[in-house]
């Protein structure tokens, strides 16, 4: 890595997203990290694809798990990239329906203490169908919150939101959206153990 | 964002913006009331959904990356230069500092006072116990080393006594190597674990922070500590700080062998230092991981583990 962890930390955690977006080509275009990573899946029977795959999904739980909190600082990043990877293969491998390698733990051993909530893909499932119903307005919206921006920072960084106060009810209207469209889906959610009694 | 309180409540669980104690008191609330806790599940699901917002936004964005680049926010502002002005007069502060400290436990060593920052007076395990060598200026002054404190509270400079050394001058010299090669990790920051296993690591990370190397063994040792990689890890070193390089190699052992965890690569290269201690004795485990660490590309280590083979090399 090129710069210090800690200054890459600091700009995925400023919320500023020019600052993301620097911050996770870092590691994108790190080629230490990427041969790390093929050299990893091909050697546990993976293709360039799934490789490919793999280091993608790395660094989008990687930037989750800094943004909030999982990551504590105890290693270094480029070992916490390392594990990450690894846990990802093992779960990509599960996700294609491939039987785990030979000698490769199953990902419920110790491999959880790594505190990453990989998306699984019943919930993936779910969670794209209620995101392709709420528009793009909600979309960016609800971005900038989640990278915990205030909502007078919301209002300053979107054109259609005027101001504080119409970003806050702009905000609550698209969890409103979001949470419907969730519960819209009630076979999923029973899937997921969230069974929701219709009163 | 919402004006409901327990929406609200539910949201600062979920972002950890509840004080720990309240947070606990809450998950009792959730396991104890279904309801409560189907609307925590639902709450987080959004903030999945949110995470999954931004995480196809990424990937889009890591798919023109090839092409162009993200600007450098820190363009303009000299980040390099001004991280360099930043850390420039820290590391010259350092530096005097180590330099006083130096020359402060020089004078009160020439005064007759034992030195303060040796380790806590454990027994050396792998030190001869009878009459220790004196410091003679081959250790190198910035670590602790092992055979301090197990007598000769007099390491003077410039008197020097006649020195006592039972050890092949290899094998002092395999210690010395391993005792300054050896940098402590930090272990202030949060730990992972629960519960009072979380609490009992904290305060042994502080301790440690504080070269408290015997307290930290004792705090490690309380059956509620647990024995979890992080346990072991930081345990491992308090045996190396303290001299027992055995137990510690023990300790750095089950977390070096298990590729999943977290500490995985730091342990390999501690359990290497720990068998550098105890050179020649433990030539064969030495030479294995080190040899496997130099080859291993895919390792933090590999470049530390082929220094090291040289210098160990060279002093053969």
């Amino acid at each position: 890595m090129k710069y210090p962890d800690k200054q890459i930390i600091q700009a995925i955690r400023s919320g500023d997203p020019r600052q993301r977006d620097w911050a996770m080509y870092q590691f994108y275009s790190d080629p230490s990290l990427r041969d790390w990573v093929f050299g990893y899946v091909k050697n546990k029977g993976g293709t360039a694809d799934d490789a490919k795959d793999v280091f993608q999904e790395t660094i989008c739980t990687l930037d989750r798990s800094i943004r909030e909190g999982a990551f504590k600082e105890n290693s270094t990043l480029k070992t916490y990239f390392f594990a990450i990877a690894k846990w990802t293969w093992v779960t990509f491998n599960r996700k294609i329906h491939k039987p785990l390698p030979e000698g490769l733990p199953s990902a419920d051993t110790e491999t959880t203490a790594l505190d990453i909530d990989v998306i699984a893909n019943e919930k993936r499932e779910l969670l794209d169908k209620a995101i392709a119903s709420l528009g793009p307005e909600c979309e960016q919206l609800l971005m900038l919150y989640k990278l915990d921006y205030s909502m007078k920072e919301v209002a300053q960084r979107l054109d259609f939101v005027a101001n504080e106060n119409m970003a806050k009810k702009k905000a609550h209207k698209c969890r409103g959206k979001l949470k419907e469209a969730l519960l819209q889906q009630p076979q999923l959610l029973r899937e997921l153990n969230i069974i929701i009694n219709d009163e | 964002m919402n004006e409901h309180p327990l929406h609200d409540k539910i949201e600062a669980y979920l972002t950890g913006q509840m004080p720990s104690a309240e947070a606990k008191s809450f998950g009792q609330e959730i396991a104890a009331d279904e309801q409560l806790a189907l609307a925590v599940e639902l709450q987080r699901l959004e903030h999945d959904a949110m995470n999954l917002l931004l995480e196809k936004d990424l990937k889009s964005k890591m798919a023109t990356w090839d092409g162009s680049p993200p600007p450098n926010p820190f363009e303009g502002q000299g980040s390099r230069s001004k991280s360099f002005k930043f850390w420039l007069p820290i590391a010259l502060v350092a530096l005097l500092a180590v330099w006083g400290i130096y020359q402060f436990s020089g004078t009160t060593e020439q005064a007759g006072t034992p030195s303060t920052h040796w380790p806590d007076p454990a027994p050396a395990e792998n030190v001869p116990s009878a009459p220790a060598r004196e410091n003679t200026g081959d250790t190198p002054p910035v670590a602790d080393s092992p055979t301090k404190g197990t007598s000769a509270p007099n390491g003077k400079k410039d008197a020097p006594q006649p020195v006592i050394d039972d050890k092949p001058k290899s094998q002092s010299a395999f210690l010395a190597l391993a005792a300054s090669t050896y940098e402590a990790p930090s272990f202030q920051s949060n730990q992972r674990g629960e519960g009072k296993s979380a609490s009992i690591l904290e305060e042994a990370s502080v301790a440690f922070g504080e070269a408290k190397y015997q307290a930290v063994l004792n705090l490690l040792a309380k059956p509620e500590a647990g024995n979890e990689s992080l346990v072991r890890y930081l345990r491992g070193h308090a045996y190396f700080k303290t001299g027992k390089y055995n137990a510690a190699a023990g300790e750095f052992k089950p977390v070096a062998s298990d590729e999943f965890l977290p500490d995985y690569q730091e342990a390999q290269w501690f359990l290497l230092l720990s068998y550098l201690a105890q050179l020649p004795a433990t030539k064969k485990e030495f030479e294995a991981l080190a040899n496997r660490l130099a080859a291993d590309k895919y390792s933090d280590y590999q470049s530390k583990a082929k220094a090291l083979l040289e210098k160990v090399a060279a002093m053969k």
